[in-house]
């Protein structure tokens, strides 16, 4: 009988927090009139129909929730640090939503494997290299783990740039770039040659970063 | 280490020095294999790990640091969880 009404709870509760995310996605399409723009068309495609690896930068909180309503054609499942996985006031959410929390302080893979499972299950992942906010204008140094992900399941990596400072009613941009070009399965230490890739990835999301419309 | 455990030393030091191009003749059981011992970092843990549940089937997803110090305690945990 108990565990009925905590079945009966659980799914009321992600009922009502997909209610939620609806609402927040109209009011983010409405607030920061979000643009997106394909360098390479043949990306968009591509994210609508296989499983991809989203490498983005990393200036406000509202990347986490933006990006995955932006391209809501794109199941996204978003890598979030376990500091805000587990803050209260989110968890429930971040719970019954698509969000991988992963732990910086410690050697734990399960991030890993939980989105190797996403990534399976034909969805994308979302992850911030940085692993924190970065708001000097520049893309911060970029943590290799997105490319031993690419490595473990050879899915795309696709980077992308959210720019625009949110502002309501203004223009929030999202440029998203063509597959990065790098052999993950070249042979050497990873922490080595995942150091190398994530300079290719970084040089290209620089270019984006400063891209002129 | 018992006899089981150091024939799954000399496996992980194989493993180890194919997947992390670890030269064979440094990596000794007892070296630590992050910092100033042979200087890797969490990026190959993941190396490892992948490497170690391939060979043994054992799974050391969310395991704390202790295990990873050496390849004498690497063996050890691959031993008791087996």
């Amino acid at each position: 009988m108990r565990k009925g009404i905590k079945k009966a709870a659980e799914l009321l509760l992600r009922g009502f927090v997909r209610v939620v995310w609806a609402i927040w996605t109209l009011l983010t399409w409405t607030a920061y009139r979000p643009r997106i723009v394909y360098e390479d068309e043949t990306v968009k495609k591509r994210l609508e129909s296989e499983p991809c690896i989203l490498a983005s930068n990393h200036t406000s909180h509202h990347d986490g929730s933006f990006i995955p309503q932006v391209l809501f054609k794109c199941p996204l499942n978003v890598v979030v640090t376990k500091k805000w996985y587990d803050k209260k006031a989110f968890n429930w959410m971040f719970r019954n939503l698509k969000y991988i929390s992963i732990d910086l302080d410690s050697m734990s893979s399960e991030w890993i494997e939980k989105a190797e499972a996403a990534l399976r299950r034909g969805e994308s992942v979302l992850i911030f290299p940085a692993g924190k906010l970065v708001t000097d204008g520049t893309l911060g140094e970029l943590h290799p783990g997105f490319l031993m992900l690419a490595k473990f399941t050879d899915a795309p990596v696709i980077p992308l740039i959210s720019r625009g400072g949110y502002r309501i009613f203004r223009r929030q941009e999202l440029i998203v770039g063509s597959e990065i070009a790098f052999d993950v399965h070249m042979k050497g230490r990873p922490s080595v040659v995942m150091r190398e890739g994530t300079e290719v990835c970084k040089k290209q999301m620089e270019k984006m970063l400063n891209r002129q419309n | 280490m018992n006899e089981q455990e150091l024939k799954i030393a000399e496996k992980i030091k194989e493993l180890l020095c194919e997947s992390l191009g670890i030269e064979a003749d440094v990596l000794t059981n007892e070296i630590p294999l992050f910092g100033d011992g042979i200087g890797l970092d969490s990026i190959d843990s993941l190396e490892m790990i992948a490497a170690i549940d391939k060979e043994f089937g054992v799974s050391m997803t969310g395991v704390g640091k202790e295990p990873f110090y050496n390849v004498e305690s690497l063996a050890k945990y691959v031993a008791s969880h087996i």
